[in-house]
């Protein structure tokens, strides 16, 4: 029987950390509930979920959509495409087989690569690689997150680059929607008509466009902060993110860029260790930027933004003699009045 | 227990992700869940389940669910050290259907242009021997109300000659299904001629004449091979003019084709064959212990690889090599089909000329399938009726038309 291999390569940096994972993680469970009531993809759709931060692990091996079960999608610091890029090398190399006199192979696999970033390293080699072995094999169709991708670096590996503007819910799932119907009609063709190229759903122009890779583009500045907290009572980690916003200056017509809180949310800690990058970072942000409170996910301290000398973010009761979770040390705590600077990860 | 640490142990348990083993409908499921890692954590119950049909016991889930689905459920536990705070653990069942269950059967458009019948069988005699034929619409052209593309005919002939063609109608061609009709009932035309035959049958006397040098062997050879050259020729001209005539363009009626056109002399069988395509003529010998595939097959690396007669650079100077001449005392089985019986009945292209899968095959043909369906070749006043439900029978992701015409 021949297999329908899809490849989802999600970017799971911190900056999808919150709604885009979430998103993201609902969005592979309808994808799979809708396949599951199509009897072509029933059939021969099978899926694989890779992810990439600093490094890239396989988070579902391929298999058909009948043992499928949704994964829990880890977070890591750092953006590794390229690290990602060559996990999707080496599974296809692994996992696809090709039609010969004896054998049976496999439809032409499809790799859908999700992103919100700019690569933390350099992907050239990795781009280099697939283009001379792989282009042309798999159908590849690049979705940036938002409009802070490198268009003209996903056009250089995928055949289409698709932007989608992640507003509400309801667009992560027109979008979901989307890439399931894509999916459908594909393995609809591969059994009738006998053509090799992917059927991309005709796509609703309000919630992904098509993007033209050659493009003028300018990189805004980053939209998220992130930040890397250890909860003091579990000494387990959390990140907190904040999204860029702007507010009224004291100049007329000139707005105050800051970044107000989005959440703090938990991580898997192993994962997050995992696929983090070895990459030092001396990124910083100065607190005045910053603009919200909230408690810790963990333990429910009110205070989940305290630092200490260290450097480590951590969580708080409140003010007081309190123990750093990052050093060890026990300090005296109270609230700063002045502006200073924190350490911010790879986002 | 610290205040503390009971949140902290209920709040990993509500975030542990479990991968639960999907069920499928109306098969007997059973999962245990692994509380292992939660010493302190007791489920009390699991709630939505009862619309599953299934039933939570001692820690594992079991019964047969009756529909495909995606049920919510909700874990209720509680903590050792807080009995009485019931907490939620959400997590998702889904229920595969059986894919037999999704297939639509929907029928095709009476009123659309070339419309033709979703199935179609023939029986009759082929020299003196029999030949039965089964075509059957899709699972995939069913489920949305498509048309079948295949098509084959049969014809008795002037001068004892007979002829079967089979065609494959390319599912991305829109009117491929006219395509398929017109390639198999114009090759049965060109041949259903007294002058034509003549020509054949005088070449094939100098062919098989034991007096005939070298030259007038290859030169007798050659000329069949000119005359089926001129009848496939006719095919393309004739799929062109009726593109022309129904402003389509002739990629519109891509179609395979194959054919055999045979006869028995005094020194035994002739089979001329002819192919293009991904569609296989093979000859089985009567003891069974050799098969013999009569075309070349069109395979590419991928299945978009097969190539149609609707295409003119077929003609070049590989045609001759498309045309089979073979001449045999007797045979069991002449067969014909089309990708939707290979694919899943014979998979691989080295398979056909294996006699183990063709003996496989035909025992699935005398009836040892799951569906328990048989052709029977002895007993045959049914034959074309029984060999119409047996090429119904279910391969995961195998759904193309299906044609099968046997010669025994």
């Amino acid at each position: 029987m021949r297999r329908l291999p899809i490849y989802f390569l999600v970017d799971i940096s911190e900056s999808m950390v919150g709604e885009p994972i979430e998103q993201v993680q609902e969005g592979i469970a309808n994808i799979i509930r809708e396949l599951k009531k199509d009897p072509y993809s029933l059939e021969t759709v099978y899926i694989s979920v890779i992810g990439f931060a600093g490094e890239a692990e396989v988070i579902t091996p391929l298999q058909d959509i009948i043992s499928f079960y949704p994964p829990k999608i880890p977070i890591g610091s750092g953006t590794s495409l390229s690290q990602g890029l060559i996990k999707v090398m080496d599974c296809i190399d692994r996992d696809i087989v090709k039609t010969t006199y004896e054998r049976k192979g496999d439809w032409k696999p499809i790799v859908f690569l999700f992103t919100d970033g700019v690569p933390t390293d350099d992907a050239t080699k990795a781009i280099e690689r697939w283009n001379n072995k792989y282009s042309g094999k798999p159908n590849t169709i690049a979705v940036s997150i938002g409009e802070n991708t490198n268009y003209k670096l996903l056009g250089s590996l995928a055949d289409n680059v698709l932007l989608f503007n992640n507003s509400d819910e309801n667009s992560y799932k027109e979008f979901f929607k989307w890439v399931t119907d894509s999916i459908k009609t594909t393995s609809q063709s591969v059994t009738e008509a006998k053509k090799e190229g992917i059927n991309l759903s005709k796509i609703d122009s309000l919630i992904l466009e098509k993007v033209d890779p050659e493009m003028e583009q300018r990189f805004p500045d980053n939209n998220f902060v992130v930040l890397n907290g250890k909860c003091q009572e579990t000494e387990k980690l959390y990140l907190m993110k904040f999204k860029k916003a702007f507010a009224e200056s004291s100049i007329p017509g000139m707005a105050t860029r800051y970044y107000r809180l989005d959440g703090a949310y938990k991580i898997d800690e192993q994962a997050y260790y995992r696929l983090s990058s070895n990459q030092k970072t001396h990124l910083k942000i100065n607190i005045e930027e910053l603009d919200g409170g909230t408690s810790c996910p963990h333990c429910a301290n009110p205070i989940a933004l305290a630092t200490c000398s260290c450097g480590g973010i951590h969580c708080l009761r409140g003010e007081g003699y309190s123990k750093c979770p990052w050093c060890g040390t026990s300090d005296y705590y109270g609230f700063s009045g002045g502006g200073f600077d924190i350490n911010r990860t790879l986002g | 227990m610290e205040q503390a640490a009971i949140y902290r142990e209920k709040e990993e348990f509500k975030d542990a992700h479990w991968l639960l083993k999907n069920a499928s409908a109306k098969q007997f499921y059973e999962f245990s869940l692994d509380m292992e890692d939660f010493p302190n954590i007791k489920i009390q119950s699991i709630r939505n389940l009862e619309e599953t049909g299934l039933t939570f016991e001692n820690g594992k889930i079991s019964g047969t669910p009756v529909t495909n689905n995606i049920h919510h459920l909700d874990v209720q536990f509680y903590h050792i050290h807080d009995r009485n705070q019931i907490e939620t653990k959400k997590i998702q069942l889904f229920v595969n259907a059986d894919p037999k269950d999704l297939w639509k059967n929907i029928p095709s458009d009476r009123n659309a242009a070339f419309y033709k019948s979703e199935e179609d069988s023939y029986k009759g005699s082929f020299s003196d021997k029999k030949i039965v034929v089964a075509s059957k619409r899709g699972r995939s052209h069913a489920h949305e109300g498509k048309f079948r593309e295949d098509d084959f005919a049969v014809n008795n002939l002037p001068k004892d000659w007979n002829i079967v063609s089979v065609s494959d109608g390319a599912g991305s061609a829109v009117a491929a299904r006219e395509g398929s009709r017109l390639a198999t009932v114009t090759i049965n035309q060109f041949f259903n001629s007294q002058e034509i035959l003549s020509r054949i049958e005088n070449n094939i006397n100098w062919m098989y004449n034991a007096d005939a040098s070298i030259e007038e062997h290859s030169e007798a050879e050659q000329n069949i091979k000119n005359i089926l050259l001129e009848s496939v020729a006719e095919v393309y001209q004739t799929l062109e003019k009726a593109a022309a005539e129904n402003t389509l363009s002739v990629t519109d009626l891509h179609a395979t084709l194959i054919f055999t056109l045979l006869k028995k002399f005094s020194f035994g069988y002739v089979i001329l064959s002819f192919g293009v395509g991904d569609c296989p003529i093979n000859l089985i010998n009567p003891d069974f212990s050799e098969v013999k595939l009569l075309n070349r097959m069109d395979v590419g690396e991928f299945s978009g690889g097969t190539r149609f007669i609707t295409m003119k650079e077929i003609f070049n100077d590989q045609m001759s090599s498309r045309f089979q001449i073979t001449s045999v005392d007797d045979f069991s089985y002449l067969v014909l089909m089309t990708d939707g019986i290979y694919d899943p009945k014979f998979i691989t292209e080295n398979k056909l000329e294996d006699t183990e899968s063709w003996k496989l095959l035909f025992e699935d043909l005398a009836g040892n399938n799951d569906d328990r369906t048989k052709a029977d070749f002895i007993n045959d006043e049914k034959i074309d009726e029984e060999l119409l439900i047996w090429s119904d029978f279910w391969s995961r992701g195998n759904h193309d038309d299906r044609t099968l015409a046997i010669i025994y």
